[in-house]
């Protein structure tokens, strides 16, 4: 039996290896390119951010220029610039903004004088996916700009100090010690990273892809529910009077789709070693649960129904409405608070977050 | 021998109700009915699968189910088919594939074509004969015959008529005149109850009663 267990495997597996290069590609198409949705230039995780600027010291208009350029910035936020920290405050209340930025006066004069001034960041609760990323980099930005400004006035000093203009503030290599210049120059560097929004891009792209290989995998109903026999009476019969027990025979069944899937999985797992999604090896037997799991599922449903068709719709349906609940179609985060709440009962939510740790980490 | 004793089955809409039939070594019952008035229950019964609700079967020897649906996997070959529900070997499959009784369904012909490039009649052919290869004593068949051509039809009862006389005990749940002409007791199953009718009636008079 287990002999011939393996021919039915090598015998299904064009089928398997059919449905999973089609709906892979789909697939991977989304993750590959649904971080140009939410991260490129006019998407709508464009937001507002009110900012107050002191007009007491030009280092405040030069440092705030520094980091509103910078790439993460320039293409997740809009800032409005008010007259005032009153009206900033009223901006984020009144929702106008998501959040707003408040440059003390004497900011600039206070960083040199030591009395270590602090930026005042202001916030709503951050419901959605583009408010933390604002979040994430306004809090960044606060600590930065202290820093990028001192910098820029020890490069002023320097500059000043050797009659040297401030845009050729390299050559000061030649007459400044090297570690002194080299720290101010490589905060400086701080201002041409655009690590914020890349790195959030490229989380998103793998928790898409995780999420797909799930769903995915599930859906696999369409395919494996050909396979698997136990909704068919007449199979149970056979088995029984063959001394196979109906829970052997779905046992054997599963483990059966369980193979079929590794071996996708374990093909899917080198194609993407070619790509920059980068999942990792060690995945291969990471994912092990997982794909028993999945397996069980999928030939659990398959027996369910008794024809194949209303096996893969009805569980198209009921997958794609549990997948989107449990965040794995849609971040959770762009979701209303009620259905973040109720993904915790959500055991999909699960199966996605152990995927993710164990193609990721 | 197979006895039938005041068995009651309930499955679904359908119950049946004290049922009584005996059957000798070498003989064959046809059991004839509507659709829906439980001839695939009562086999069902008979083979072990379901349980009756009350009273007792008793079977002397091994049974072998043929169901109306092939159990047959379309991706592979006759042999796996049979392979798969037997520990028996492939010179053996083959010998016993070539016997006297099994060569009449010409499976061999087939032995190496996949099930879903099959004819219907060639899977019932091979159905019949993974179910024999197992070698039961008792052989129940559901609507063995349904929508087979005239060659594929003749096989069968060739066969079943073979099984007899080698001392086997046939239940046969059908609606096809011809498989009738080769029981030798005759059950119609109606509202529940199964009473043996004379042999010499017409199928369409039995059932029209």
């Amino acid at each position: 039996m287990i002999k011939v267990l393996f021919k039915r495997i090598l015998n299904f597996m064009p089928y398997v290896a059919a449905y999973f290069l089609a709906l892979g590609l789909a697939a991977m198409a989304f993750a590959f390119f649904g971080e140009n949705v939410l991260f490129k230039d006019g998407s709508f995780s464009m937001v507002k951010v009110a900012c107050y600027l002191p007009s007491d010291n030009e280092l405040n208009s030069a440092g705030f220029s520094f980091i509103s350029n910078m790439n993460s910035v320039e293409d997740t936020i809009s800032f409005i610039e008010l007259d005032s920290p009153e009206e900033v405050r009223t901006a984020v209340d009144e929702g106008d903004v998501v959040a707003g930025l408040i440059i003390p006066e004497d900011f600039a004069s206070g960083i040199f004088s030591g009395s270590n001034p602090e930026l005042e960041v202001v916030f709503k609760s951050a419901d959605t996916f583009d408010e933390q990323v604002v979040k994430d980099i306004m809090l960044v930005l606060a600590n930065d700009l202290g820093v990028g400004q001192a910098c820029v006035q020890t490069i002023y000093d320097f500059c000043d100090q050797h009659g040297v203009p401030f845009d050729q503030s390299s050559e000061l290599s030649d007459v400044v010690r090297i570690n002194e210049l080299g720290y101010a120059l490589d905060r400086m560097n701080i201002f041409r990273y655009d690590t914020v929004d890349s790195i959030a891009a490229f989380t998103l792209t793998q928790k898409i892809a995780g999420a797909a290989l799930v769903y995915v995998f599930l859906l696999s109903v369409f395919v494996f529910a050909y396979f698997c026999k136990g909704s068919n009476p007449a199979f149970i019969a056979r088995a029984r009077l063959s001394g196979i027990s109906p829970a052997l025979f779905f046992v054997m069944e599963a483990m059966s789709v369980m193979v079929m899937m590794y071996i996708a999985f374990a093909l899917i797992t080198i194609g993407l070693q070619f790509t920059k999604i980068g999942i990792s090896m060690m995945a291969l037997i990471k994912m092990l649960p997982v794909v028993a799991i999945i397996a069980f599922i999928v030939t659990g449903v398959s027996y369910l129904f008794r024809s194949p068709v209303s096996a893969a719709y009805i569980s198209f349906a009921a997958f794609t409405v549990l997948m989107y609940l449990a965040g794995g179609l849609l971040p959770l985060e762009f979701m209303p608070k009620f259905l973040q709440e109720m993904s915790v009962y959500n055991p999909f939510k699960y199966l996605i977050t152990f995927t993710l740790e164990a193609m990721f980490t | 021998m197979v006895n039938i004793d005041n068995v009651s089955v309930k499955y679904k809409k359908t119950v049946l109700t004290n049922v009584n039939i005996t059957a000798g070594n070498g003989e064959c019952i046809g059991l004839l009915g509507l659709n829906g008035s439980g001839k695939s229950t009562l086999l069902s019964a008979v083979s072990g699968i379901k349980k009756p609700a009350s009273g007792k079967i008793y079977i002397e020897g091994k049974t072998g189910f043929v169901t109306q649906e092939n159990a047959l996997i379309d991706e592979l070959t006759a042999y796996d088919n049979i392979l798969m529900w037997t520990s028996m070997k492939k010179d053996e499959i083959l010998k016993a594939l070539n016997g006297p009784e099994l060569s009449i369904l010409k499976v061999s012909d087939f032995i190496n074509v996949r099930v879903r490039n099959m004819s219907g009649g060639m899977k019932k052919r091979l159905a019949l004969a993974s179910v024999i290869i197992t070698g039961p004593d008792v052989l129940l068949m559901d609507e063995p015959l349904a929508a087979l051509d005239i060659p594929a039809k003749s096989d069968i009862l060739k066969f079943i008529d073979a099984f007899k006389a080698k001392g086997g005990i046939v239940f046969i749940a059908s609606h096809e005149a011809e498989v009738f002409d080769h029981c030798d007791k005759i059950y119609h199953l109606k509202d529940g109850k199964c009473t043996l009718v004379d042999k010499s009636r017409s199928v369409s008079e039995i059932i029209n009663d």
